[in-house]
């Protein structure tokens, strides 16, 4: 045990350098946003292109002077989907390098660490891409929002598309077991039997999150015979569902309802099936080249990047450039300033005028659903026939929240 | 695996059992300083990598004395991180009371996968207990209803007890610093044997009239009641528990953490979970591929000195000291 | 319903066992735990991705062609990796060969990132084989029989090798008695590079013949690995018939869980595999080994 004496010192005087490296001070001038986000692990394609699209925003908000006359400078860290390294990130972002902001984040469960040491620090936190309701409505905190529609919403608006197709009358639920999929799945199902009472709908089947071969889950749904299947699933497993589906003649028997994502749309890209596929998105771009800025965007990012912009670059960039809004408006960073701008203000965004509801930090974004089918100015298939539903429909109503509050107490 | 990994080969002390000051009170006084003066932030990642220190220390424990490798240990990080919340924010119980329930429900946890593990050996033994942890994160992360899902349990208490961090670091510094000195005594103590001669040679240890199931249970809950105490420091540290504390990701870091300090020897979890730690804190922030950056240590570590850091380091002991004499 | 589900199962297990063959055999000859088998059948998958563009694309043949590219090209990684690290470790524990594995997991994983980035890449489904078949009043995928067709054509001719070959022979005889092999004077080395080169080609041939059907990322190593090993473990360490065996289990039961037990497909393979283990240790007990 002698040697590990020598090993002991070098580890901890090695351990004192880094810790002191981590401590130097940083000028106070620059706005800085910390940008935890999930770059590895389950989370890291959706990542990818709203990492792309916040640095590009940065960028155009610097060339013109930058925020208040301050530069944006931007730390990133790697959450790696865990909960844990998010709530160590975002402290040390705080703590360590006293930032102004923070947001990135994309799955849940980091979403509610984070938002914890938000509440704890009351440093402003929010969401562009992570969108649980939790976090609205029992972790809810004063220091938060979110910029697109949350679970709960993106499942009355599915349900709101399903109802209008008068032939469907059996729908099976097909989602990922776990918060995310019950929730969406449960919401979904009581807005449809609100509109639509002679709707059958079937017990969820849930898919193990993860999973590569969906082949037995299709073959259980197909069973049913049903005429659309709800599909709370996404990313990878969707992609499989869809290549593996076409080898059970899926889209031949029933419909998919699902989240469309422009990102989705392009990894499947020719192979994506012309019948019987259909969804809801969070922010296509291609449904939103009548708004000048959404128009700037697009054409910025694909100039940059030689890609179109998927909807998570169009939510990144989007909240970035409402967070600037309210700094303008509130003149300041501080957080009881920014957070009072923050739910007070009126925002000309790439979807259109928005507003942050104070009672739980949602934003009243909307959802488009539509058909997918093809379009002659892009490479893959895009939804078409696409209907804009609007907040108002979808948000959870002021009562349904103080009740989910009380419950959680 | 056709041989266990055994502890016999490490150097031992002069007097059998007793704690080796000269080299534990250095780098506790050092980790104490350093919280003390380096401000919160630091104390911050400090707490972090005391906390890795007691979780790899326990694995340390049984690999390298057990001669059980075990592919689910975080199982008992994660029962002592729910052991303490569950009662907290379901049954409204307060903090103080509930600190002990995380360790307890975590040895529990051992006890019950431990006796159904033991039967088994090598590879076998190894899947069954990732088998275990598997089965503890789903119930976890699906029974959302009782145990809040994959979204986890957080606001139910101020995290580090509302403690200034630089506090709350000086306590899980000398919660680990006893925690690894009840190590050091069982692992030197008549138990401790048994433990190690059950781990090198199991049919020699049956012949001695020792039960090896038995040996192999008690050092398997010994090793789960540690990782449940550094859960219930990292769920208090946090604030928080989510199912991933019982998931592949922690038991993988353990694992890492325990090669990197060198497989023979005592200090092992220590070293390694420090250099892991701080690897991974830091490097992850300039490099984003930081995991080929473990991977490569690894390789080179395990290359260049098969037996880890520990070993690496005693060679150039040994031609230091061969080069002064 | 049962009748879809058993006959999706089999076909389900039969890509498993693909899987799992590589595995079991390097173990059974070399006794290493090979981690990175699940790291060499996701680069199986890219390297299929990169090059079937390039060969005949479209076609049955470009792909057979392309995957079987990418397999002897994780042939020749399998025995570089043998030769130049394995090799230096044989001596030493096993703990540490499972060491040096887990690290050239980490190293693949990074390396793909970097090279073919976090989004996930598409390998399409060759034109021949993206039909249904209809049997009964159900569909099946086309692909999937292939699939079928190439694990039971792959078990064939390791069946044929083992038995009637001087390889297989020597195999067989390194199994049960590695010293006597040695001491007849047969190279060991070179049958274990063999053993290690054939494992890598299968598990590359695995990752490629599955890519079409499922997305590809740099994350697939960690879901296939546990997958792999759980059917090894249930059909025990070494044994082919064993892992054929338990990969069709796996599979079949995995179909009947969707139906009847669909909350527990989280640890279906879990619970599976534990039963099996504990079934056994009991066996031994009983024994009184």
């Amino acid at each position: 045990m002698t040697v590990s004496r020598y090993r002991k010192f070098t580890v901890v005087t090695a351990l004192a350098a880094f810790a002191m490296l981590s401590g130097a001070a940083f000028a106070q001038q620059p706005i800085k946003i910390g940008y935890a986000a999930d770059m590895s692990g389950v989370c890291g394609p959706l990542v990818d292109g709203a990492t792309k699209a916040f640095k590009l925003g940065v960028e155009e908000l610097n060339k013109s002077g930058g925020l208040l006359g301050r530069k944006i400078e931007v730390i990133e860290r790697d959450t790696k989907t865990r909960p844990d390294e998010g709530a160590k990130e975002v402290r040390d972002l705080i703590v360590n390098h006293k930032v102004d902001v923070v947001t990135g984040v994309c799955s849940s469960a980091v979403l509610l660490a984070e938002t914890a040491v938000s509440a704890e620090f009351k440093v402003p936190f929010y969401s562009a891409i992570g969108s649980t309701q939790t976090a609205n409505i029992e972790k809810w905190q004063p220091y938060f929002w979110q910029t697109q529609p949350n679970a709960l919403m993106e499942a009355v608006a599915a349900a709101e598309y399903v109802a209008r197709n008068k032939n469907w009358k059996k729908i099976v639920p097909l989602a990922y077991d776990y918060e995310w999929g019950h929730t969406s799945v449960k919401a979904f199902s009581e807005h449809l039997k609100k509109l639509r009472p002679d709707v059958e709908i079937a017990a969820m089947v849930p898919v193990k999150l993860g999973e590569t071969n969906l082949t037995s889950y299709i073959t259980a749904v197909l069973a049913q015979k049903p005429d659309a299947v709800y599909g709370a699933i996404f990313g990878g497993g969707l992609v499989n569902l869809v290549k593996q589906g076409k080898g059970f003649g899926f889209f031949q028997q029933t419909n998919l309802v699902t989240l469309t994502t422009v990102d989705f749309l392009q990894s499947m890209g020719a192979d994506m099936p012309d019948r019987g596929m259909s969804g809801f998105s969070r922010a296509p771009f291609y449904a939103l080249l009548d708004n000048a800025k959404a128009k700037a965007f697009t054409e910025a990012f694909k100039a940059r990047y030689n890609k179109d912009p998927d909807d998570w670059a169009v939510l990144a960039y989007d909240g970035l450039m409402f967070y600037a809004e309210a700094v303008k408006q509130a003149k300041s960073t501080r957080a009881e300033d920014l957070m009072k701008a923050v739910t007070s203000i009126r925002y000309a965004g790439l979807r259109g005028n928005m507003v942050v509801r104070p009672l739980d930090g949602q934003m009243n974004a909307p959802s488009w659903v539509g058909t997918v089918g093809k379009n002659p100015n892009y490479p893959y298939m895009v939804l078409k026939d696409l209907v804009r539903i609007e907040a108002d429909k979808t948000m959870p109503t002021e009562a349904a929240i103080k009740a989910g509050r009380a419950a959680a107490k | 695996m056709s041989a266990p990994i055994t502890g016999s080969r490490s150097a031992a002390p002069a007097i059998p059992g007793a704690i080796p000051w000269r080299v534990v009170i250095p780098p506790v006084l050092a980790a104490a300083l350093m919280l003390a003066v380096l401000g919160p932030g630091a104390a911050l990642v400090i707490t972090d990598v005391l906390i890795m220190v007691l979780f790899a220390s326990s694995l340390n424990l049984l690999m390298i004395y057990g001669g059980m490798v075990s592919f689910g240990h975080a199982a008992y990080f994660g029962l002592g991180a729910y052991g303490l919340a569950l009662p907290v924010a379901k049954l409204g119980l307060p903090v103080w009371a509930a600190l002990a329930l995380g360790p307890l429900a975590a040895a529990l946890g051992a006890l019950v996968f431990g006796a159904l593990c033991v039967r088994l050996s090598h590879i076998y033994f190894a899947m069954l207990t990732l088998a275990c942890a598997e089965i503890t994160y789903t119930v976890l992360f699906q029974a959302y209803a009782f145990t809040g899902g994959d979204t986890g349990i957080t606001k139910f208490m101020a995290p580090r007890l509302g403690l200034d961090p630089r506090l709350y670091g000086l306590v899980v510094l000398a919660v680990v610093c006893v925690c690894l000195a009840l190590l050091w005594r069982l692992v030197n103590s008549p138990l401790g044997l048994a433990i190690r001669v059950v781990g090198e040679e199991p049919h020699r240890a049956a012949a001695l009239g020792y039960n090896p199931r038995t040996v192999q249970l008690v050092a398997f809950m010994f090793a789960g009641l540690l990782a449940g105490v550094a859960g219930t420091l990292f769920s208090v540290y946090h604030g928080n528990a989510f199912p991933d504390y019982a998931g592949l990701g922690f038991t993988i870091d353990a694992l890492v953490m325990v090669v990197i300090g060198g497989l023979h020897s005592f200090g092992g979890g220590v070293y390694g979970a420090v250099i892991y730690t701080v690897l991974k804190t830091f490097v992850s922030r300039y490099v984003d591929e930081w995991e080929l950056v473990v991977g490569v240590i690894l390789l080179a570590v395990v290359l260049a000195s098969p037996r880890g850091c520990a070993g690496a380091l005693a060679r150039i002991g040994a031609m230091l000291r061969n080069k002064s004499s | 319903m049962i009748a879809v589900q058993i006959v999706n199962g089999l076909m389900e297990g039969m890509m498993l066992f693909l899987i799992a063959s590589g595995l079991t055999l390097i173990f059974g000859i070399t006794r290493i735990v090979n981690f990175a088998h699940g790291s060499f059948y996701m680069l199986g998958a890219f390297l299929t991705y990169q090059f079937s563009p390039y060969l005949l694309p479209g076609t049955v043949g470009g792909f057979v062609l392309s995957v079987l590219a990418a397999a002897l090209c994780m042939m020749l990684l399998g025995m570089l990796f043998e030769l130049l690290v394995l090799r230096r470790i044989y001596g030493s524990d096993d703990l540490m060969q499972l060491i040096i594995t887990v690290a050239l997991v980490l190293v693949i994983r990074d390396a793909v990132r970097m090279i073919w980035g976090r989004n996930d890449v598409v390998v399409s489904m060759p034109e021949g084989l993206s039909g249904a078949l209809q049997i009964g009043g159900s569909f099946f995928p086309v692909f999937q029989l292939a699939i079928f067709g190439a694990g039971v054509l792959v078990l064939a001719v390791m069946v044929m090798v083992i038995r009637f070959t001087r390889a297989g022979i020597l195999l067989r005889a390194a199994t049960d008695d590695r010293g006597m092999v040695a001491l007849l004077g047969i190279n060991q080395s070179l049958i274990f590079t063999g053993v290690f080169a054939v494992g890598s080609f299968l598990a590359g041939l695995a990752g490629g013949l599955a890519a079409p059907f499922g997305n590809i990322n740099y994350l697939l190593d960690t879901t296939v690995i546990v997958t792999a090993f759980i059917v090894v473990v249930i059909g025990g360490l070494g044994n082919l018939y064993g892992a054929l065996a338990a990969a069709l289990a796996v599979g079949v039961l995995k179909g009947l869980g969707v139906l009847f037990f669909p909350r527990l497909s989280m640890v279906l393979i879990f619970l599976i595999m534990a039963g099996v283990l504990i079934v056994r240790s009991l066996g031994r007990e009983a024994v009184g080994k």
